[in-house]
């Protein structure tokens, strides 16, 4: 059968076993490589994607469970043809991308951090995150850049 | 780089024009060029190895870390609260990203000091993914404050010394001095886990060094008797274990 999602606003049928990870759906089926696989065994967030504005460990969720959602994955942050996204850029200033294998999944952590209202504050920050491991930054550019974001899209917010 | 200097005058020499428009036509009409090339030490600087005397390397760098500790006197869990780490690394080619490879370098020298052990049994990892090789997760890792110490070497490209390995060679002493001034203990193996204070606090025996084998002793109904005279002793392995046994990789349509 085939599952119908919404994938960065654009209606998809995918027609595979219900059971595929969507992780692999995602990278192998729509071609959307941004989404990295770490451990896959939902250890280390790599994989973060969000479903109905939730973050998931999208190499955990079969395409069975997905059917009718709404999924977004890191090229949904900067659609073809628009600018990097607040997040992406505060990342790319303050150096919160080294290696690069945690950060798509950082960057959808963040994002729901922010769609949820969330601001400045460090622990709040490094508790939005806890889920997704970095090994090569400290955290401590990644927790600045969200901050940065937090900070910028409170202030476009209140402009609006 | 010397390697590839000869490999360009090679193909410049033969071609005669320069070597970004005549290196695909040299390569057809001759295929590979081969060059070969061994390490040389730096000028004027020398080692021996017979009785380790001398200098490694031509420039080094240096590195200092003061970290602050929480140590949880009843089940000795420590909490780096605060890391402050000083590299010298010549020069700083790109500062934010010089930065991030000390903070990177100093939380997994506080990892390598608090939470990470490699456990072994019979030659194998016990703890060989990241459900059970833990690091340090956000909540985990102090906020690192990094400080760029910049003396430049001047027989390197812009007086870089290098910045990848050095970060990490220090937090871990740091961490332990810090426990030691918290609670008078002295740990002497990495990591410094719960079990390993409580042992120096309450002066008991503390867990074998990290890294070490241990062997798993065989349950005496399958040690070798008589009856099992002449079955090969690989026959008599236990069953298959899943903690510790490599599993398959998933394929994309497993499920």
């Amino acid at each position: 059968m085939a599952y119908e999602l919404n994938v960065n606003g654009a209606d998809v049928s995918l027609e595979v076993p219900g059971m595929r990870r969507l992780l692999d759906a995602l990278r192998e089926d729509l071609g959307l490589t941004g989404t990295k696989e770490g451990c896959g065994e939902g250890e280390c967030g790599a994989c973060s994607v969000l479903v109905n504005g939730q973050v998931v460990d999208s190499c955990l969720v079969p395409v069975c469970q997905v059917d009718g959602a709404n999924v977004m994955t890191v090229e949904g942050l900067a659609p073809p043809g628009s600018d990097l996204g607040i997040l992406q850029r505060s990342f790319l200033e303050t150096g919160g991308a080294q290696c690069g294998i945690c950060t798509p999944g950082m960057l959808m952590a963040a994002q729901a951090y922010i769609d949820a209202g969330g601001g400045t504050d460090e622990v709040q920050i490094r508790t939005a995150i806890a889920g997704n491991l970095c090994r090569c930054t400290g955290y401590t550019k990644i927790i600045d850049a969200i901050a940065m974001a937090a900070a910028e899209s409170a202030t476009g917010l209140s402009q609006s | 780089m010397q390697a590839a200097a000869k490999l360009r005058s090679t193909v410049v020499k033969s071609t005669g024009k320069n070597f970004a428009e005549s290196y695909l036509e040299y390569a057809r009409e001759n295929g590979g060029v081969r060059v070969d090339q061994q390490f040389e030490p730096y000028p004027g600087v020398q080692f021996d190895d017979e009785t380790y005397r001398g200098d490694a390397y031509p420039a080094f760098g240096w590195a200092a870390a003061v970290a602050e500790v929480h140590v949880d006197l009843d089940t000795g869990e420590v909490s780096v609260q605060d890391i402050v780490a000083a590299d010298d690394i010549g020069h700083a080619i790109h500062p934010v990203l010089a930065e991030g490879q000390v903070e990177g370098g100093t939380l997994q020298g506080v990892g390598y000091a608090t939470i990470e052990e490699i456990k072994l049994a019979d030659g194998r990892y016990l703890n060989d993914r990241l459900a059970t090789y833990l690091i340090p997760t956000s909540l985990d890792a102090p906020r690192i404050t990094s400080i760029l110490v910049e003396e430049p070497f001047s027989g390197a490209p812009h007086g870089a010394k290098g910045v990848g390995e050095l970060p990490m060679d220090v937090p871990a002493a740091a961490v332990v001095a810090a426990i030691h001034d918290a609670t008078g203990a002295w740990v002497h193996d990495l990591p410094a886990s719960p079990e390993r204070i409580l042992a120096v606090l309450h002066g008991i025996k503390p867990p074998p060094p990290p890294g070490i084998s241990t062997t798993t002793p065989r349950s005496p109904d399958i040690a070798p008797s008589a009856s099992y005279a002449g079955v090969p002793d690989s026959a008599l392995d236990p069953a298959p274990d899943a903690r510790t046994d490599p599993q398959p990789t998933r394929g994309p349509y497993d499920g």
